[in-house]
């Protein structure tokens, strides 16, 4: 389990992520959603280790009961992988160099038959062995998303099974047409649970969210609003206190899971979404 | 269909040919037989000296400083994710210019009474102690709150080039006639004064910089999907920036100040080879330093030649012969995108 405890960060005084506390459970999709600026991604940066400098930070992150600052980078990159929300690549690659990346942890631990092994098997596993030769950037985003998460899952590949690792999604959907934004969470939030992985994602929308998260946290000016299972803190007053929006919740009439419509009233509310 | 070649074993004949051409042509030309007997010690005296005291080590270090150049460009590149990055940005090339261009304008007073040689080698010593200087203050610059942000240090090297540069102007205004014309062939790098020191000096640092640069091509690949991701991997991103700038100005510095300013090596060389072999700094790190090194030697060896007895500063058929071919491949992979 990853646990925040505590955890903010200021730049100049300034909250953009004020005493978090918060859960990631291996075998479980953990969504956080909130507004534009309520911390989401700072949230997922504190979680994931990053070099909090350009401003304060407070709190701890324990990974599996040992804090995460204790951890060495080498180790903490096979423990969880973090799928950014975009890459602009400073040269191209092809997308086989871009998945084999992931196993750059461990690059002195296999054999170059080994490493290209395990790169044609997330290339296979994700459907980009016909595309594993193209230059990366003149994929399609859905695409790209999905060398990106075969990277990160054969960044996960660890031989040993004991270990809890974690996949932290920044966006996964941004930038991705409505048939690619499933596509993709399914198959993240599939593939992830299939070997027992936590998975962190920042999502918008809010029906992917309660189609596929199992955990929920709600983020507002960088407070927290609510978190919990899915079933006792997906509610209306919860997004109307998140995104000040009034909103319908029916049972989804073709899958197991809540239909969300969103109602927004009255004028658009474009209060700072952090105010002191 | 691409033919199956090793593409190391093109490189490494293409060296082996250019200097087997740079050891037999110049003023004076050599036959394969002179050539052969001097290298085995059977040759008059001249033929002898001329082919181990003056051709021998020029190429060599030619050889040396041309994978430096383009070895450091391809690093610097990566390191900035820029395609314009070149170790001109991070002020390594600006200090020296400004230093060795006091001491060229300053040496004719403060060294006035010692022979020739003391004031080349202080030339040397003051581009090398620049370039070294001017990077650790860009450095400083860009390295605040204990992490050093690649965008800050291209802005500040910049700015410290500006710097350097009116500062050489000052010094070019002050200067004499005979002052001029040596910063001028300075700016534009010779590898006529090559001597077996100036080999034993630059070969191992050179050798050392290129293997501990190796040692990071896995982060420079890493480093091209951001730092970000790089960090998230596991890679300790600021040691490596860190060891990355060092070797860089340490290698160039070295170079500068034997040879003075050479151009297009390290923006030229590694570019070509991306496009060709693809940007994987596993391969792209060797096959630069192959290609600067023949690169380098192929010009020099024309700059010996063209205007033979005299001789062309390389500098000038560097960015001759780079810049119109830059600017093909660049023609051409627009071409190619838009054909896409």
């Amino acid at each position: 389990m990853i646990r925040g405890t505590n955890l903010s960060w200021r730049i100049n005084g300034r909250a953009i992520l004020d005493s978090v506390d918060c859960e990631i459970h291996p075998g479980r999709v953990t969504v956080v959603m909130g507004k534009n600026g309520a911390g989401k991604s700072t949230l997922l940066n504190r979680l994931a280790g990053y070099d909090s400098a350009g401003g304060e930070a407070a709190g701890a992150v324990e990974v599996d009961g040992r804090k995460l600052t204790d951890i060495a980078p080498k180790e903490l990159g096979q423990k969880r992988a973090v799928l950014a929300q975009s890459v602009y690549l400073g040269f191209p690659l092809s997308v086989a160099e871009v998945v084999e990346i992931g196993c750059y942890g461990r690059y002195d631990e296999m054999t170059g038959r080994e490493r290209r092994r395990r790169v044609s098997h997330y290339l296979d596993l994700l459907e980009l062995t016909s595309l594993k030769d193209r230059s990366f950037p003149t994929l399609s985003g859905g695409e790209q998303k999905r060398v990106l998460l075969a990277k990160c899952l054969l960044q996960l590949d660890g031989d040993d099974a004991t270990t809890n690792r974690y996949l932290l999604l920044d966006e996964p959907t941004a930038a991705l047409d409505v048939e690619q934004q499933y596509r993709f969470v399914h198959l993240a939030a599939g593939l992830a649970r299939e070997r027992g992985m936590g998975v962190f994602a920042v999502l918008h929308d809010l029906n992917l969210a309660a189609r596929f998260a199992d955990d929920l946290i709600f983020l507002k000016g960088g407070k927290l609003v609510v978190a919990g299972p899915k079933a006792s803190v997906l509610t209306k007053s919860t997004i109307r206190n998140t995104f000040d929006v009034d909103c319908l919740i029916q049972d989804h009439p073709r899958a197991d899971c809540p239909l969300i419509t969103t109602l927004p009233y009255g004028k658009p509310n474009f209060a700072p979404a952090c105010a002191p | 269909m691409k033919a199956q070649f090793s593409v190391p074993a093109v490189l490494l004949v293409l060296l082996v040919l250019l200097l087997l051409a740079g050891v037999m042509t110049g003023a004076y030309e050599l036959s394969g037989t002179n050539l052969w007997r001097a290298l085995t010690g059977r040759a008059e005296e001249l033929e002898q000296f001329l082919v181990w005291q003056v051709r021998i080590p020029r190429l060599l270090l030619a050889v040396v400083v041309g994978a430096a150049l383009a070895v450091t460009g391809a690093a610097t590149q990566g390191l900035f994710r820029n395609p314009l990055a070149e170790p001109t940005l991070i002020g390594v090339t600006s200090g020296a210019m400004l230093f060795a261009v006091t001491m060229l304008v300053l040496s004719a007073k403060l060294l006035a009474g010692f022979p020739v040689w003391v004031q080349q080698i202080s030339v040397s010593l003051a581009a090398f102690i620049g370039a070294l200087l001017t990077t650790g203050l860009v450095y400083r610059l860009a390295a605040g709150r204990g992490r050093l942000d690649v965008t800050t240090m291209l802005l500040a090297g910049i700015a410290i080039a500006a710097l350097a540069g009116a500062f050489t102007g000052l010094l070019v205004y002050q200067s004499t006639e005979s002052q001029l014309r040596d910063i001028t062939f300075w700016s534009l790098g010779s590898l006529g004064g090559a001597n077996w020191t100036q080999v034993a000096i630059a070969g191992p640092i050179v050798l050392a910089g290129g293997f501990f640069l190796r040692r990071d091509a896995l982060a420079l690949n890493a480093f091209l999907l951001g730092e970000r991701e790089a960090e998230q991997l596991g890679f300790r991103v600021d040691q490596v920036k860190r060891r990355v700038i060092v070797w860089v100005a340490l290698l160039v510095g070295v170079c500068i100040s034997l040879t003075g300013l050479i151009g297009f090596v390290g923006l030229v060389i590694p570019h070509f080879l991306r496009l060709w072999q693809g940007t994987d700094y596993r391969r792209l790190l060797l096959y630069s330093a192959l290609l600067g090194a023949s690169f380098l030697l192929g010009a020099d060896t024309l700059a010996r030649t063209v205007v033979a007895p005299a001789e062309l500063p390389i500098g000038i058929l560097t960015a001759l012969v780079g810049a119109p071919f830059f600017m093909w491949l660049l023609l051409r992979e627009r071409r190619k995108s838009m054909l896409l």
